[in-house]
């Protein structure tokens, strides 16, 4: 074991990178009231690959963070953890429009991007609880999605190509420009969700699409959950093609909508031509109907843009209370149950319906009992992770089987990418 | 010496050094136009029960080509898979480059069928058929259904001759379906020749097993022209294929039974007893011979719509698609037929039709023993027996 | 020594009868539909995952490689046991396990039939997106080998956006469950390692597999160009506006004429390029973006536009479209496949060096391409028996993948590495890309056993 060990050796050793350690910069990487003394900010990807390489071959470990303590960020417990802020790499460096294609390095904020993407008409379909802060490279390494992945996919089903830089100083590439393409493993699936425990992804190649011509939402209200989840069964099982499908116990805070104490609410996003949109609000209204919805209600340009904002934080609040945030992901067929397993006063729960997905919000959680819904869940053949919550809870972030064991593929692969476990992942924990 | 149609039986368990590789090579260049897609496969019969190369057109192809090659000898198994075909010809109606299959099989069979490589019962198929001229090697005369035929009136000569084949002639399971094509013709004033013991196996069997059938062929034709017979309908969908295209040409013209039915329907000879109750649902069986390797699709389909107490399904592979019964291999592999066939009773069942009905006795045969076996309540009908039974009896005499 | 005991072993785990060691047997296992072929020592066709499991334990033990097979459809040498050893063939693997409509999946094993499960899922309203060219004979298990795609996969994606879960043996016996009906199971997304791994990670037994259902309506058209850049322009010009069709797919004036010859299904002949171009949705929609299309294409040159008016017409296009690559055995004896990929707007470009290609080498060309995502197949006809002409028609196909890696493309779009392109994966990968696939290869098979010879070059010195 060498000799005391901190940051500041590492500083000295790369002395090209850039460092921040000005306290009001330093602000920025703050998670809740720890901050760090010190953080690297590499310019490029090559700087990245240097950093792991010399962190690695010092035994240094290494954080990565991605724009927001609601990723990937726990507080630090040793001082050989280095802080990689990839906020410096966010250059746009190819934008086809003509072939649906952008190449971005991964520091760059969601929100920023899809800017830049708008400005010719296109997007890019992928959602962040915080697309003004969160790095595209958090969204990739999390496996962050939204409400629309029912319609347009995670990033998984967007990603093209990628590069990543491994602790042995290498920079790789995945994949290429083209959808089609077999050629060699997949390493962008491997590293999508991997939360960069394997190597730290540095740029991607995502395909686009043009923006919906026409944009509209409908609020439909139920007396019973049963009702809701037969509705958003059948709606999401059939020829329509909504964007996405979230079941409510009630308005997020911030959408004014008069709704009845105790309503279900399920909103639908219709997105698409003129004509689609309008011939899928009418079919979906009548599905409702026919599955006893109370009432309907269509919401458009503001009104929905911010009901949709707020649904895509997925369930988690946006000020760092100490609410305890659950993320479920079962069988679709098994929502109706696990809605009702967290039925309480004080829960406030939202479905991604046809999706199989449950976001719970509650003030407090006993360990005890969250580990008996884990239990029941993964009954199901489903998981529960705590996406958000105090120390205590710490175990129930981690999502591995029961026993707890990583599994031996995993752990194989990690052996060959990173023996030393230079790169410290929260890893079992996807937000 | 033996003959048995025209192969020295000395030849046959020869153990002369094998010349066979140069003998397969005129089909050499063809076996190379085999690109291996496999698009095979997923026609044949016999890779959809057995799911091994060996049984597949593409391994049967490569099988000869390593033998012409070189790189593999012949061998007892390697002619066994060759001829484990059910030479339906599924193989060569979906092959996208145009290999010509059967030429390259049956050339090789030719030319096989004289070493020792021959599978047994392939052997004693020709002597039987030497025998006693029909392919079961039936020691009594099996043409026993025309012993009731009272009601049947048979001219000794006439333009036209009845010939049933050997399953129709050879197995009471399925006589009822030449006893009542008879009945029709001889209800409708047809007056027709049946040459009973005379008439003799076609021959399919033999060139299908790559031996020459020169004896049945003569025999046949020379008994036809001693009854100045110009026309046959024949029910056997084999033996109306073999007297197309192995038999000599301008000798007599050929019509299949249901050719002769659907022209009868169509021009209104045959007329139709008014329905009682719900129709029957069946569904129809193509016969490889019939249909596919023929083109003989619509008559029988044609008969069937006309029937007022009929409905007809198809079946989801009817026509061009349809999947063999097995039958051409059930002297080498029986179970590899009751196997075949049992697939085509679960798709003649999953229409919900009742019966199924076929324009070959083999066919029927087949079919019927599979679905007893199966324990499946479905009917196989001869399109004649329906016929038959659902036709209004011009001159006011009962059908049965 | 080894091999008796690999034999007993073998039978002990299957049966003998589900054990070929024959040389005829054999024979028939030493090819695919590429212009590949190895020399196994044995076969085996286990009967269910327990069997597999053994079979890959008993190998291991022995050091003895493996190769799957399916149906040995594959283009690029895939199936071939190019180092000897054992083939393993799941073609007794062949049952639709379960259709969870509910859940929108299905649990199929991994011999059966793409088109099979595509059957079986009609009455039900639904169907399963990837619908590569080869489905009626292609194995779902070599569908997640190769990662195949289809002319669907423009607006739906490939096999790897449709893979939820799989049950999988890796190279030493052991048997794990990934992925799952729920969505993002936690860990890394083996299922999207898996899938494309040309059976060189694991062998799949079980396979889940996202189902859709059927579109309201589709629309199905075929254009006609005077000129193959003209339609590769309006193929780019269609997406450019917004339009996403479900398949665009191209075929030039030497694969229309030998697959008129082969099926007879109407198609216009002494015409340069034809697109189908399909789209689906909602009913409303569909005639407004017909009407774009077609304008599109005028714009661009096109010469002629016909609709196809029933499910008939749109079979017999589609049975035309599928048979192409065999078809054109009606032209020439043999044929060699490529495959490759470029972005969509340099697909006019690629396949005017295609053309020069061909012409340099003196070869035959024709094309078939899914345009809309530029994934091309150019196609060399040539006679086998022609002296040097294999080595001449490789060469060819190398110069074409380095134009499409030139072309910002990739050198494999569907057909996979195999074998065959091995030499070819320098052109878009560096050594250091190379050895992270070698990293992964060896954290699941360190004894290289599994399919060896694939997809990735020898390390240089070894």
């Amino acid at each position: 074991m060498s000799g005391k060990k901190d940051v500041f050796a590492l500083q000295a050793l790369l002395p090209t990178l850039d460092w921040v350690s000005a306290p009001e910069t330093l602000e920025g990487n703050a998670i809740g009231d720890y901050r760090p003394s010190l953080v690297a900010a590499p310019k490029s990807p090559a700087q990245v690959a240097q950093l792991l390489r010399t962190a690695d071959e010092r035994e240094y470990r290494i954080r990565i963070w991605y724009g927001t303590p609601n990723i990937g960020a726990f507080v630090p417990d040793h001082a050989d953890t280095v802080i990689l802020d990839m906020k410096k790499i966010d250059q746009v460096l190819e934008y086809d429009p003509d072939n649906l294609t952008v190449t971005v390095q991964l520091g760059c904020t969601l929100a920023s991007l899809q800017s830049c993407l708008r400005e010719s008409g296109q997007w890019l379909p992928l959602e962040s609880p915080e697309p003004g802060k969160c790095y595209l490279g958090g969204i990739l390494a999390a496996n962050v999605s939204g409400p629309r992945r029912l319609l347009y996919g995670t990033a998984r089903d967007l990603v093209l190509g990628m590069e990543m830089a491994l602790v042995n100083g290498d920079i790789i590439r995945g994949g290429g420009r083209t959808m089609k393409n077999v050629a060699g493993y997949d390493l962008c699936r491997l590293f999508i969700g991997s939360m960069n425990t394997l190597g730290v992804m540095t740029t991607a190649t995502f395909r686009l699409l043009p923006v919906p011509a026409e944009t509209k939402s409908l609020l439909a209200l139920f007396e019973r959950a049963g009702d809701a989840f037969a509705f958003t069964r059948e709606l999401c099982g059939g020829f329509l093609f909504p964007a996405a499908v979230e079941i409510l116990d009630g308005l997020p805070q911030g959408v004014d909508f008069p709704v009845r104490e105790g309503s279900i609410l399920v909103a639908t996003l219709l997105e698409g031509s003129g004509s689609v949109v309008d011939r899928q609000l009418q079919v979906t209204c009548e599905i409702a109907r026919k599955h006893k919805c109370n009432s309907t209600c269509v919401l458009q340009n503001e009104q929905g843009r911010l009901l949709w904002s707020i649904l895509a934080r997925n369930g988690a609040p946006p000020s760092d209370g100490s609410e305890v945030c659950l993320r479920i992901g079962v069988p679709p067929t098994r929502l109706p149950e696990v809605w009702n397993l967290f039925g309480s006063m004080e829960a406030s729960r939202q479905s991604r319906a046809g999706v199989g997905l449950l976001y719970v919000t509650m003030p407090t959680a006993h360990t005890s009992w969250l580990e008996e819904c884990r239990k029941e869940v993964t009954a199901m053949e489903g998981y529960l992770v705590v996406s958000r919550g105090p120390q205590s809870l710490q175990s129930l972030s981690r999502v591995w089987r029961e026993d707890d064991e990583e599994p031996r593929i995993m752990r194989a692969l990690r052996d060959q990418f990173d023996p030393r476990r230079t790169l410290v992942g929260a890893f079992g924990t996807s937000k | 010496m033996n003959r048995l149609n025209g192969v020295d039986s000395r030849m046959v368990g020869d153990n002369s050094q094998s010349t066979e590789n140069r003998d397969l090579v005129p089909y050499y260049e063809e076996m190379l136009r085999c690109t291996r897609c496999g698009y095979c496969l997923a026609a044949c019969p016999t890779y959809e029960i057995l799911r091994q190369e060996a049984a597949t057109a593409r391994g049967r192809i490569q099988l000869l080509r390593g033998i012409a090659e070189g790189s593999i000898p012949v061998s007892s198994s390697v002619a066994y898979a060759l001829w484990r075909c059910v030479d339906c010809g599924a193989c060569s109606a979906h092959c996208p480059g145009g290999v010509r299959i059967e030429e390259i099989l049956t050339g090789a069979k030719q030319r096989l069928a004289t070493t020792q490589a021959m599978p047994a019962p392939l052997r004693e198929l020709a002597v039987g058929l030497n025998n006693h001229h029909n392919v079961f090697d039936v020691e009594e005369r099996c043409h026993s259904w025309l012993e009731n035929m009272e009601d049947v009136s048979v001219s000794d000569h006439a333009p036209t001759a009845y010939f049933v084949g050997c399953a129709g002639n050879c197995d009471p399971m399925v006589q009822s379906a030449p006893h009542s094509f008879a009945r029709i013709l001889s209800i409708l004033d047809e007056p027709f020749v049946l040459l009973g013991g005379e008439e003799w196996c076609c021959g399919y069997p033999l060139l299908a097993a790559g031996l020459p059938a020169d004896d049945l062929i003569e025999h046949n034709v020379t008994v036809l022209e001693s009854r100045d017979v110009r026309r046959i309908i024949i029910s056997c969908p084999q033996g109306y294929y073999t007297w197309k295209t192995s038999y000599p040409s301008g000798v007599v013209d050929v019509l299949h039974s249901s050719d002769f039915l659907a022209e009868a329907v169509a021009s209104g000879r045959i007329r139709w007893q008014d329905p009682v109750g719900q129709p029957l649902v069946v569904t129809y069986h193509d016969p490889c011979y019939l249909g596919r390797k023929s083109g003989v699709f619509d008559s029988p389909r044609e008969i069937l719509r006309s029937i007022p107490g009929i409905e007809l399904r198809e079946m989801s592979n009817n026509s061009e698609s349809a999947m063999c019964c097995g039958g051409n291999v059930m002297l080498l592999d029986k179970s590899l037929t009751a196997a075949i066939a049992s697939r085509r009773v679960d798709e003649a069942k999953a229409t919900g039709a009742k019966g199924i009905v076929t324009s070959c006795p083999q066919c029927q045969r087949i079919l019927a023993r599979a679905a007893e076996y199966m324990g499946v309540d479905m009917r196989i009908w001869d399109i004649s027996e329906l016929v038959w039974k659902e036709m209004k009896c011009p001159h006011g005499r009962y059908n049965e | 020594m080894r091999t008796k005991q690999l034999v007993e072993g073998l039978s002990d785990i299957v049966g003998r009868e589900y054990v070929q060691t024959q040389p005829e047997d054999l024979f028939l296992l030493e090819y695919d539909a590429s212009l590949e072929r190895g020399h196994p020592c044995a076969a085996v066709f286990p009967g269910s995952t327990e069997e597999v499991s053994l079979v890959m334990r008993l190998t291991h033990e022995l050091g003895i490689p493996v190769t799957p097979r399916g149906s040995g459809t594959n283009l690029s040498g895939g199936s071939i046991p190019v180092r000897g050893g054992v083939v393993l063939v799941t073609t007794r693997l062949s049952r639709i396990l379960d259709i969870d409509v509910g859940n929108r999946c299905a649990l199929v094993e991994p011999g059966v039939f793409n088109l099979a499960l595509q059957k079986a899922l009609i009455p039900l309203g639904y169907y399963y997106a990837p619908d590569p060219a080869s489905q009626k004979v292609s194995t779902m298990g070599g569908n997640v080998g190769e990662n195949s795609g289809g002319p669907h996969c423009l607006k739906y994606g490939v096999t790897m956006n449709h893979v939820l879960g799989v049950e999988v043996v890796i190279p030493n016996g052991e048997v794990s469950w990934i992925g799952g009906k729920a969505p993002d199971m936690p860990g890394y997304d083996l299922t999207g390692l898996l899938v494309g791994s040309e059976g060189t990670l694991g062998i799949v037994t079980k396979i889940l597999v996202r189902i859709m259902a059927k579109p309201e309506a589709v629309r199905t058209l075929l254009v006609v160009f005077g000129n193959l850049g003209d339609a590769g322009r309006a193929v780019s010009a269609i997406i450019a506006a917004g339009i996403i069709p479900a398949t665009l797919e191209m075929m030039d004036r030497t694969v229309i004429q030998a697959v008129e010859r082969a099926t007879h299904a109407g198609l216009p002949q002494d015409v340069a390029a034809l697109l189908i171009v399909e789209v689906d949705g909602l009913e409303d929609d569909l005639d407004r973006q017909v009407e774009d299309i077609v304008s599109i294409c005028r714009r661009e040159g096109a010469n002629e536009v016909k609709a196809a008016k029933n499910q008939t017409e749109r079979d017999r296009l589609w049975a035309s479209r599928r048979g192409a690559f065999g078809a054109l055995g009606q032209l020439m004896p043999s044929y060699l496949v490529l495959d490759g990929t470029v972005p969509r707007t340099a697909l006019p470009m690629a396949l005017e060096q295609v053309a020069e290609i061909g012409r340099l080498y003196g070869l035959q060309v024709g094309n078939v391409a899914h345009a809309g995502d530029g994934n091309l197949h150019p196609l060399f006809l040539f006679d086998p028996q022609e002296l040097g002409i294999i080595e001449r028609v490789r060469a060819a196909g190398l110069d074409i993948l380095k134009a499409c890696a030139q072309l910002g493309g990739t050198i494999t779009g569907e057909h996979g590495i195999g074998t065959e392109k091995i030499r070819a994966m320098p052109l878009i990968f560096s050594q250091a890309d190379l050895n992270a696939m070698r990293a992964v290869k060896h954290a699941f098979d360190s004894l290289n056993l599994l399919n060896p010879g694939k997809i990735l070059p020898p390390v240089l010195g070894k």
